[in-house]
């Protein structure tokens, strides 16, 4: 263990570490770019290198990313990487109210500490930890992944029966593609496109960054109205300190969640928010800046990668999209993960330990460094940023399948999206319930064939955990049916019952979804269709249950984000054009000279830009984009008008 | 005939006994598109090679390698096939995946094998081992598994996963196939003991499995052998102590694997395994770009520091060029109509999965 990190400082390996660790605040800063798309860029990079130098740049990238996510989320709103997005709920309003400094502080205290704890956890149990996973069958994943599924019943809002129906819309919609058991294609409506299902991506940006542009391009001001306070950093310490034992649980759960495959590392921070609120005392500030929000997710998030190591490295089996890129880089680089990992590579093994807790603490102080200088974009004016943020979710977008038709699918999410966060319909429910459906129904169906009633309750873990979900879901419903709302003010009641038929719409178009759903299903084998149509099923009678809700004016049900007293000076339609154009253009054109031209336009028509200053903006992240791509050597698609690509010329 | 076949022999050992010359197309640079993303087993073999075609190749043209993921390769591939050009500066890497899905008739396919002339291919091997809870003592031991079901996780119907099913399935053992299935999931569900059967390649049977044999916890029990140009079927030279799979099967049913069984099976086989990893060139590429390229890789594959890098990408088999490339193509993939009737029938009787054809 010595030895290992004796060899990491003696060697250039420390180089790349660095490297690493600085792409990945990179990587992680830019909207909706994740590990498993820094990852990608870094593969073709590291061939024939050295085995503990190459790893110190990947776990570097890797474990950074999550450190550097935590600035756009809090600052913009906008997820730095999908491991973020629990991070905006409370960040988000704290940058608003010029608080951004002390979340970020807090932020980056809480990710080095839940990424320390995760190196710690990782150098502790590693001897024992074949033996833990093993203990975790199928019927164990099926419940750890419905102990997840159980926080919907914590983020569902104040409507319980619009979040079930918007986490049964996000099943519906993961569950497009190949049916798991029996192969047939489902709800494809014979589109080979939709045969691998939609991409997780496109979903993320659509759903939960679209709303949020479009949000602000319409409010026309800055992220703040107030001058940024330069003490919050000390604070935003402290604040950690003072939760010391949240930051510990947090980062057990990213820990444990992390480890087992298939169960969803993705929506850990969800997870982690629920967690946090359920457990509070005084859940009245959540949502509204509460610090505890920003401190319980970012240290689960950083926690995630330590226990992703463990399946990655003893079995050989990833647990998410960025370790299954990190086994292929392992097995590129000759040497095959398995329980040699503890045995003859055991030094690369605690290498990459040191990796992971050096990059940690790295990372974190040069965002320490970055935060106060990085806290004043909260005052330039949105209309300024928001260009740079379209061309920054199509380049996340396009980088996973090179696919230019998704760009169309987040115009399409985009939509759905922005009625969600109108209409209070949840939109980490509907992303929980996206990303575990799948390994939801095939631990569902593989438990069902392998374990006959009796075999499954008599397992010990399954009884435990069953335990667990009970006690959560039970809790949360006692929650939600104590407590009434009551309209705020009857000019508040009046105003919701204004839009009472647009806000039926979301309701009535789930039921229609689900039921043509059903519709759809019933031709496939049983074992294609029992998973879908028992969640279609639920979902029909939620949103049947929301839409008479509100037919009856039940005052949780109502919800109109346009009835809160939000100026709105810039038309919907406008911001949906744009973004509309941006899409047009960059399928026409390529991404570079379709993202020069969007930002051209826009800049010269919104923000009234004098013309050094397109230029300047055009290169700068343009340029930025193209250096990425560039030095990995990787490659983007063309336009299908024109190509206009740099590389057809070079 | 003769004579011109003696004069060619001779042309050719005077070409072989020359310094190795590079081999000029002269082109200054080359597209090699990858139907997948960064970090698969295509993607890695190209990088792998790259660095090592270019010097082999005159004025050291520069390598590009383009990603194309999404739809298991098949829309990428379709492109290539339509639009590639002609004068070698358009390569592709082809996987398994691709072959399996053309010998099923995936109705996405726009072309057929012979659209592709492949000028290198590294053949796959696997391992299929055992649990001892199956009543399975040693290799091939389809005697002692008697009528115990064995199970078996695979990740989708339509993938070189079936052929594991239908080997045991032909041995006339009961197979229950658990599907959907994650990557290395079959693996860690085996030691978990949820399943009894299991295949795998041998870097990672060599590494994860064997100390499980150790053990005494898993019994390798056959291999698919590796396939020689001709067609002849011989013992994986990785495992030369473990039976193939024809020969368990002829000594459990008295004689060899035949008919439209055979014909389906080796078809399945070849396009999983044996035409494994492929480089190849566009059909009616000029047959001196196609020599050019053969000599290059002969040159890639005889550099000894082209073996160590691969080593354990490749797992160690013997790497084809030129025309033992093609050879190893031939009988891949295309089914003559009979073997194509079998291979439905046992895919809707067994896996109660639709082929379309």
């Amino acid at each position: 263990m010595v030895d290992a990190f004796v060899g990491l400082f003696s060697t250039t390996a420390i180089f790349y570490l660095l490297f690493g660790a600085c792409l990945g605040l990179v990587v992680g800063i830019l909207p909706a770019l994740g590990g498993a798309a820094g990852l990608s860029l870094l593969i073709p990079f590291i061939y024939g290198m050295e085995p503990s130098a190459a790893m110190a740049m990947v776990i570097g990238m890797l474990a950074t990313v999550t450190t550097g996510d935590t600035i756009t989320s809090v600052l913009l709103g906008i997820p730095g990487s999908a491991s973020s997005q629990a991070t905006i709920l409370d960040g988000f309003p704290m940058a608003k109210s010029g608080q951004g400094a002390r979340a970020l502080s807090a932020g980056f205290l809480s990710s080095v500490m839940g990424g320390l704890l995760g190196a710690a956890v990782l150098t502790l149990t590693l001897q024992v930890a074949r033996q833990i996973i093993l203990l975790f069958g199928v019927p164990e994943i099926l419940m750890m992944i419905l102990f997840g599924v159980a926080s919907v019943a914590a983020l569902s809002g104040r409507s319980l029966a619009k979040g079930v129906a918007i986490c049964a819309f996000g099943m519906i919609v993961a569950s497009i593609g190949y049916a798991p058991a029996t192969g047939e294609e489902r709800l494809t409506f014979g589109m080979f496109y939709f045969a691998d299902g939609l991409p997780l991506i496109a979903c993320v940006i659509g759903v939960f960054v679209v709303p949020e542009i479009v949000d602000l391009v319409r409010q026309n001001r800055s992220v703040s109205d107030r001058p940024v306070m330069g003490s919050g950093t000390l604070q935003g310490m402290r604040d950690v300190l003072a939760n010391k034992w949240l930051v510990v649980r947090s980062a057990g759960v990213g820990c444990l969640v992390g480890a087992m495959p298939g169960v969803g590392g993705a929506v850990v921070d969800w997870i982690v928010y629920g967690q946090t609120v359920r457990s509070a005392k005084d859940k009245s500030r959540f949502g509204q800046g509460d610090v505890r929000g920003v401190i319980g997710v970012e240290s689960s998030n950083n926690a995630v990668l330590g226990g992703a190591l463990v399946p990655t490295l003893l079995f050989g089996v990833p647990g998410s999209g960025s370790t299954a890129l990190l086994l292929s880089a392992l097995i590129m680089l000759g040497v095959q993960p398995g329980p040699s990992m503890l045995g003859a590579d055991i030094n690369l093994t605690y290498s990459m330990i040191w990796s992971l807790a050096i990059a940690n603490i790295v990372g974190a102080g040069l965002c320490f460094l970055l935060a106060r200088h990085l806290a004043k974009i909260t005052m330039i004016p949105f209309v300024w940023i928001a260009p740079f943020l379209i061309v920054a979710i199509s380049f996340a977008t396009l980088q996973v399948n090179r696919d230019p038709r998704d760009l169309l699918l987040v115009l399409v999410f985009g939509a759905v999206g922005v009625f969600m966060r109108r209409f209070g319909f949840s939109r980490p429910a509907f992303l929980i319930g996206f990303v575990l459906q799948g390994n939801l129904e095939r631990s569902f169906y593989q438990t069902s064939q392998l374990y006959d009633l009796w075999g499954f309750i008599s397992r010990p873990i399954v009884l435990l955990l069953a335990v667990v979900v009970a006690t959560v879901l039970i809790n949360s419903l006692r929650k939600q049916l104590s407590t009434t709302v009551r309209f705020d003010t009857p000019e508040h009641e009046a105003s919701l019952m204004a839009t009472r038929p647009l806000q039926l719409l979301m309701p009535v178009m789930l039921a229609a979804v689900f039921g043509g759903a059903l519709w759809i299903l019933k031709d496939l084998q049983p074992l294609g269709r029992t998973f879908p149509e028992i969640v279609a099923g639920i979902g029909l009678v939620a949103a049947l249950i929301a839409a008479v809700q509100i037919l009856r004016k039940v005052p949780s049900s109502m919800e109109d984000q346009e009835q809160e007293g939000t100026e709105y000076p810039v038309s919907m339609l406008r911001v949906g054009g744009w973004l509309a154009a941006a899409m047009a253009l960059l399928i026409a054109f390529g991404f570079f000279a379709g993202s020069a031209l969007f930002l051209a336009l826009f800049l010269g028509i919104e923000a009234r830009a004098r013309i050094w200053q397109i230029a300047a903006g055009i290169i700068g992240i343009v340029g930025l984009y193209l250096v990425l791509m560039f030095y990995s050597g990787t490659f983007l698609p063309d336009g299908w008008v024109l190509s206009l690509n740099p590389w057809t010329y070079f | 005939m003769k004579l011109t076949k003696l004069l060619l022999a001779g042309v050719g050992a005077i070409g072989l006994a020359l310094p190795v010359a590079a081999q000029d197309l002269g082109l200054s640079r080359i597209n090699v598109t990858v139907p997948f993303g960064e970090g698969g087993g295509s993607d890695t073999l190209v990088r792998a090679i790259a660095p090592f075609l270019q010097p082999a190749l005159t004025g050291e043209p520069t390598i590009l390698i383009r990603n194309e993921p999404g739809g298991g390769g098949i829309p990428s591939t379709n492109r290539f096939v339509k639009n590639a050009a002609r004068d070698g500066s358009d390569l592709i890497s082809l996987s398994s995946s691709i072959f399996v899905a053309s010998a099923l008739s995936n109705p996405q396919i726009h072309f057929k094998l012979d659209g592709f002339i492949p000028v290198f291919v590294a053949p796959l091997g696997g391992v299929t081992y055992i649990s001892p809870s199956t009543g399975a003592t040693e290799p091939g031991d389809v005697a002692g598994i008697g009528d115990t079901t064995v199970i078996y996780g695979g990740g989708r119907q339509d993938s070189s996963d079936a052929l594991t099913v239908m080997q045991f399935d032909l041995l006339g053992i009961n197979v229950q196939s658990i599907w959907g299935v994650e990557r290395g999931g079959s693996r860690i569900g085996f030691e978990r003991g949820e399943f009894t059967v299991d295949q795998q390649t041998s870097l990672a049977f060599n590494s994860s499995v064997q100390p499980l044999v150790d053990a005494g916890t898993a019994i390798p029990f056959m291999t698919s052998g590796l396939r020689t140009a001709d067609g002849e079927v011989l013992r994986d030279p990785i495992y030369p102590d473990l039976p193939t799979f024809l020969e368990v099967y002829e000594k459990v049913h008295g004689a060899p694997l035949s008919g439209p069984a055979y014909r389906a099976y080796t078809a399945l086989s070849v396009a999983a395994l044996t035409a494994g990893k492929t480089i190849a060139l566009p059909k009616d590429t000029p047959q001196t770009v196609v020599d050019a390229y053969t000599a290059a890789f002969d040159t890639v594959i005889a550099n000894p520091e082209f073996k160590d890098a691969t080593k354990a990408s490749l797992g160690g088999y013997p790497l084809l060029t030129g025309d033992a490339a093609q050879a190893a193509f031939a009988n891949g993939g295309e089914m003559d109509d009979e073997a194509f009737a079998w291979l439905q029938d046992w895919y809707r009787t067994k896996l109660n999965f639709d082929l379309k054809r």
